[in-house]
């Protein structure tokens, strides 16, 4: 071990003299900056809308719907499970999604909820993955999500249809804003649908990813008065 | 798939490149260049110059300031609970990587395409270690089904028509499906699902590196990149040293300019950002995130101020789709995984030029590649720099430049500084010409100047500009005076042809 690390030295040492060489850098290394010549109006964008985001998704091949409150949104989860024969789900674990008892509805419907820590052959089987959405980015269609304990990777990935829940507070205005609020978190940015045109430039939903996605916008009304319980 | 090319010998490849292919690569090319051409105008013509200018000044500061920018970036890779390896050579990346695959006990290893991944030869390497290697992208997936190696750096199977690869799927995974692009997508995805979960490690590239935060940038398309990161127990990513960016507000501009540039597509499917890439706990995510630095000759590219700039490029892909060589000849005459204008500027940096001295001349220099190009690589300048080097290097220019063409060329420049040999050398080839011409054409030349009349008839020798030559101090009006001179072009492109003509059947007979 500790002759890898002497060799892993070495050639840390060997690249970073001739990158310095090579720049004609001399005395300590300092740290960069680039200095601050963003040209902010070329990044903005005004349409923030969850309309526009809603479109976007599908103009990707995806599904967009707002959801006023929280019977519509368990009504509309039974339908997906009926379309769609889901018979196992997993959820993001985290308490915005929670206070949606989805869980509940999914678990009436007869649904098996597999745990965000099971084993992964299991997981790929799973049929429907449901997230939160940690910010979204309205003109070009982009979801971003988190990656923590009760956000596992694979809930938006391994099941054919991943449904996102997303809220009006989430859209931000442009891309360098959201980096900048995301900056240096562990996270997926999730545009449509998995997709390639490898063959023949024909576009196929579906490839190592999600092949369905939904994204439903939900209103406030859909916390503020959690239907029963 | 590529492991180190030998020599490469660009006129030779391009006589293997089979009649299909120039048909499949442009209706694949032509297609990228329209998507990517409504998402610019979406963007607006004004804005998207103003950002590639700022594309362009960003990813010339971190190469510029490449040293200060590593040690940051290592330093907070390392904090976030990745391991950082350095590898000079590829020779150290593939030894870098068999290390961690044995210490491991890895048996299977999923692979998402990658430009440097393909650069050292990974899968090869891998392969001949006893492992089993899955390239996981579809195109390559496919490509490396057939044995072949990619075509283009975005799209590496557009040279196979659908029906190639359903027969080919019939032919490897006895799966028979009609030749329907969602169909066998679909096969070959069930397939790889398999594969992604019996993996023991996973293995990519990265588009970017984000040194502030120690974040690595993998954009894809299909998922694979991010089932890497998900399943296996370890995830390796091999990275060039020159794919660092400043800082995150860079890093939307560059995720604001690439994806429109590549595919068109104002954002890809996926875009994960590893930072240190913690095991979340409770689940099989990896326990391990490697990052190798892969220098291989990018060091050195930063001691010339104008060759540094072929460091800017980040593999978009567009230079290829608009290159008119290219689109004639595909990727495979580049002899290497880099292949169009960025890889006649990149091969023989990173090869030599002794191997690749052929490919800064594979261009026509038309400067398309310079204007397509989202962070404004100065392509064409760096092409001539090359060539300049390719003629001044001994052992290119063994290969380059045999005493006929040089005695071609010195007659050539002889005839071209002197008005009157111009003149008697155009009257004699007027008279030459006389047996062959039939109208204004000429339809058959002998051996060896009948290559250029296989295909199509050759226009005749024009006398009209003596007269233009004779009249051209009384001053006539201007549209004359450009046709004239037009003409006058003409007439040095045949001169230059018929002696390098000569000088190649010559070789051709040696
Ligand atoms: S040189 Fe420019 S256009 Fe060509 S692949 Fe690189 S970034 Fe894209």
């Amino acid at each position: 071990m500790s002759d890898v690390g002497k060799n892993r030295d070495a050639d840390r040492d060997a690249v970073m003299l001739t990158v310095r060489s090579a720049l004609g850098k001399r005395g300590a290394p300092v740290t960069p900056r680039f200095p601050q010549r963003m040209p902010t109006d070329v990044l903005a964008n005004n349409q923030v809308g969850i309309s526009t985001l809603l479109l976007e998704i599908v103009k990707l091949g995806g599904f967009g719907r707002r959801v006023p409150d929280t019977d519509t949104l368990h009504r509309l989860l039974a339908e997906l499970v009926r379309c769609e024969g889901v018979k196992q789900a997993a959820l993001w674990s985290t308490p915005e999604l929670n206070e949606l008892s989805l869980n509940r509805v999914l678990h009436e419907l007869g649904v098996q909820i597999i745990s965000p820590g099971a084993e992964r052959c299991q997981c790929s089987t799973c049929d429907l993955g449901v997230t939160g959405v940690d910010l979204a980015l309205a003109q070009t269609g982009t979801l971003f999500l988190r990656t923590s304990p009760e956000r596992p990777r694979w809930i938006s990935l391994l099941p054919r249809i991943h449904l996102a829940i997303v809220e009006e507070r989430a859209l931000r205005g442009s891309l360098v804003q959201a980096l900048a609020e995301l900056r240096g978190e562990d996270m997926v940015a999730v545009t449509g649908p998995s997709r390639t045109a490898d063959i023949e430039m024909t576009l196929a939903l579906g490839v190592h990813g999600p092949s369905v996605l939904h994204v439903w916008a939900i209103a406030p009304k859909c916390r503020s008065s959690p239907s029963d319980d | 798939m590529s492991g180190l090319p030998g020599r490469v010998d660009f006129r030779r490849n391009t006589q293997c490149v089979a009649p299909q292919m120039a048909c499949a690569v442009q209706q694949a090319t032509t297609r990228f260049l329209a998507l990517r051409d409504t998402a610019v105008s979406e963007f607006g013509a004004d804005r998207w110059q103003e950002l590639r200018q700022v594309g362009h000044d960003l990813r010339l500061h971190a190469i510029e300031n490449l040293d200060g920018y590593l040690e940051l970036l290592e330093d907070q890779v390392t904090r976030a609970g990745g391991q950082v390896h350095w590898a000079p050579t590829a020779a150290c990346a593939r030894q870098i990587v068999l290390d961690i695959a044995r210490r491991h006990q890895v048996k299977r290893v999923v692979k998402v395409k990658s430009m440097a991944t393909e650069e050292i030869g990974l899968a090869l390497a891998l392969e001949s270690a006893g492992l089993s290697v899955f390239e996981t992208d579809l195109g390559e997936y496919i490509v490396q089904l057939a044995g072949e190696a990619p075509s283009h750096i975005t799209g590496p199977a557009l040279h196979m028509t659908k029906e190639d690869i359903a027969e080919l799927f019939r032919s490897k995974l006895g799966a028979s499906a009609p030749a329907d692009a969602q169909l066998l997508t679909r096969i070959a995805a069930d397939r790889l699902r398999g594969e992604f979960l019996a993996a023991d490690m996973g293995i990519s590239g990265g588009n970017f590196l984000v040194p502030d935060t120690g974040t690595l940038v993998l954009v894809t398309n299909e998922g694979n990149g991010r089932m890497c990161t998900t399943l296996p127990r370890v995830f390796v990513a091999v990275v060039g040293i020159d794919k660092v960016i400043p800082d995150w507000e860079s890093l939307a501009v560059m995720l604001t300019l690439l994806p429109r540039n590549a595919t068109g597509q104002k954002m890809t499917a996926y875009v994960s950002f590893i930072t240190g890439l913690k095991p979340v706990e409770g689940t099989e995510g990896p326990a391990e995130f490697h990052l190798i630095l892969l220098d291989n000759g990018r060091s050195q590219m930063l001691r010339d101020k104008t060759l540094r700039e072929t460091l800017l490029c980040i593999r978009c892909g567009a230079c290829l789709n608009v290159c008119p060589v290219y689109n004639t000849v595909g990727g495979h005459a580049y002899g290497w995984c880099y292949s169009g204008p960025i890889g006649a500027i990149l091969s023989p940096q990173l090869l030599g030029l002794h191997a690749a001295g052929d490919l800064p001349f594979a261009s026509t220099l038309c400067g398309a590649c310079n204007d397509i190009c989202p962070v404004k690589v100065p392509i064409t300048d760096i092409l001539l720099e090359m060539r300049q080097r390719v003629l001044h290097e001994p052992t290119a220019r063994q290969e380059r430049s045999k005493s006929t063409l040089r005695a071609a060329a010195r007659v050539a420049a002889l005839v071209f500084g002197s008005p009157r040999l111009y003149r008697w050398s155009a009257e004699a080839l007027c008279l030459l010409q006389a047996p062959f011409r039939r109208g204004g054409w000429l339809h058959r030349l002998p051996p060896p100047l009948n290559r250029w009349t296989m295909a199509r008839p050759l226009p005749a020798f024009r006398t009209d500009f003596f007269r233009w030559w004779r009249a051209r101090g009384t001053g006539r009006s201007q549209q004359r005076l450009l046709r004239a001179s037009l003409l006058v072009a003409a007439a040095g492109l045949v001169i230059a042809a018929v002696s390098s003509r000569i000088h190649r059947s010559k070789r051709q007979g040696t």
